[in-house]
């Protein structure tokens, strides 16, 4: 088996909102979606949604996939809504 | 499926025992969990010398949360000088499966299960509830893909499902507070309960958010505690002292299980659900009283719906009021005040534990007067397992 490339824009699934510290230096709150592809069914990719508020994060909303910087140097899924300025 | 297929009912729940249950008690685990199998040993009956099996939830190994693992086996194995024909294994499903199967085969006559947690004092010294991979600061296997965005507890995992089901089914967070409110009204009757004041669905709907749409009082409660069960061979029931049947069981896992790829948690539980009332020739109605898991709210209310006490999505309207899930209602839930106001005693022992006081008629305050069939389920999640016990 091998992994497959995924392209394209995906559609949440759906959303939370965390307002909890977890971690001493957690910036609070933060918007975690779990993104569905059309073309890859039974596949989910969760990230943070940039560039939208958390109140305006509905289910369904499109969103193309981009990616920040995370710990230890590695890039993390983040997810743009379409429309919205990233 | 003839009777004689059902491996369950040659097994017995004959004990159940707990240890001092608080947010923090000043014994260790390894402490908690003598003072729970003492009891339970006790209660069964039996001596420690009878015991011959001896298994624990988590089957042990690896875990990143603190004072979530029980301990080791082999400690407790030595410290009660035990001599033993089965050790270890949890079956899946419900921790008890595995000891069943022991009990059922011949394997072994008198099992003792254990579920130890520190959580109460690993989250006071942690400033509040710790965060996955607080043990081990590294992202590995599945939690790899969701430590390095920030879910970093089950809540943030679970609380995605949570917002879907709510949003496919118009239910409400007014709606879903009556079980914890009703479940806090029968904690009130219960002196090991940890949170016993009343609760309001005002109270409810001020709470701090935690992860939407689950707040504070929809979280179960970390806790210092141990309980322990003890499984018994059906032909040893002269020698017990209260014994419980077991009339159906099942455990099925289906759909990917990582909280990511999951489905639909929502139907977490119906597969289960299915598997166990294929088992039997009772029905949801024959029903007394029901401890359902609640590691948080939402899992009980999916559970309401897997085993048919209502229909997919109404739930809410089920719970509407508490009226239902009260003592005294058609359906009393969590009779003991369940993970969400008892405590998180975890992996359905102290639900276990509860129904069986139910069905002897040894609940006290908050008996259900005449009790004989009793569901327990574990966990939501990426799997889950049911039962149905009687009298």
């Amino acid at each position: 088996m091998e992994p497959a490339e995924i392209t394209g824009n995906g559609h949440v699934y759906s959303f939370t909102v965390n307002y909890q510290r977890w971690l001493p230096d957690l910036e609070v709150p933060y918007t975690i979606v779990l993104v569905e592809f059309a073309d890859h069914p039974g596949v989910r990719v969760a990230g943070r949604l940039r560039g939208c508020p958390p109140e305006a994060t509905a289910i369904g909303m499109e969103v193309e996939v981009g990616f920040e910087e995370g710990p230890g140097g590695y890039a993390i899924p983040s997810f743009v809504a379409v429309g919205t300025a990233p | 499926m003839s009777r004689a297929d059902i491996g369950e009912r040659r097994a017995l729940i004959s004990g159940i025992g707990h240890s001092e249950i608080g947010r923090q008690i000043d014994r260790s685990g390894f402490q908690l969990t003598l003072d729970a199998i003492l009891a339970a040993v006790a209660d069964a009956g039996l001596a420690v010398e009878d015991i011959d099996g001896l298994t624990a939830f988590p089957p042990g190994g690896k875990t990143n949360l603190p004072g979530y693992a029980s301990p080791d086996l082999s400690e407790i194995h030595d410290t009660l000088r035990l001599t033993t024909s089965w050790r270890g294994g949890t079956g899946g499903g419900l921790p008890f499966s595995g000891a069943v199967d022991a009990v059922a085969s011949g394997r072994a006559r008198h099992v003792v299960m254990y579920r130890t947690v520190k959580e109460g004092s690993a989250a006071r010294k942690a400033g509040g509830r710790p965060a996955y991979g607080s043990i081990h600061p590294h992202a590995e296997g599945p939690l790899a893909w969701l430590l390095p965005i920030g879910a970093l507890s089950p809540v943030c995992q679970i609380a995605p499902f949570a917002a879907r089901y709510m949003h496919d089914y118009g239910i409400t967070r007014e709606q879903l507070a009556w079980i914890p409110v009703t479940q806090r009204s029968h904690a009130a009757l219960n002196p090991d309960a940890v949170y016993r004041s009343e609760l309001s669905v005002d109270d409810y709907m001020e709470s701090r958010m935690i992860s939407t749409p689950i707040c504070l009082f929809d979280c179960d409660v970390p806790v210092d505690g141990s309980t322990a069960v003890v499984i018994s061979a059906a032909e040893t029931a002269s020698a017990l002292r209260a014994p419980v049947h077991i009339e159906a069981m099942a455990g099925i896992s289906e759909s990917r299980p990582f909280w990511d790829q999951f489905e639909d948690m929502g139907r977490v539980g119906y597969a289960s659900a299915a598997a166990m009332w294929r088992r039997t020739d009772l029905k949801p109605a024959d029903v007394d009283v029901a401890q359902l898991y609640d590691g948080f709210t939402i899992e009980a209310v999916w559970w309401l719906e897997a085993l048919g006490f209502c229909g997919t999505g109404e739930a809410g309207d089920f719970v509407d009021g508490g009226r239902r899930i009260s003592l005294g209602g058609e359906l009393p839930l969590n009779t003991w005040g369940g993970q969400l106001s008892g405590g998180r005693l975890h992996a359905a022992f102290g639900h276990t534990a509860e129904a069986v006081r139910q069905l002897r008629g040894e609940a006290k305050d908050r008996q259900v007067p005449g009790a004989e069939v009793a569901v327990v389920t574990c966990a939501g999640g990426i799997e889950g397992g049911a039962a149905l016990l009687t009298r």
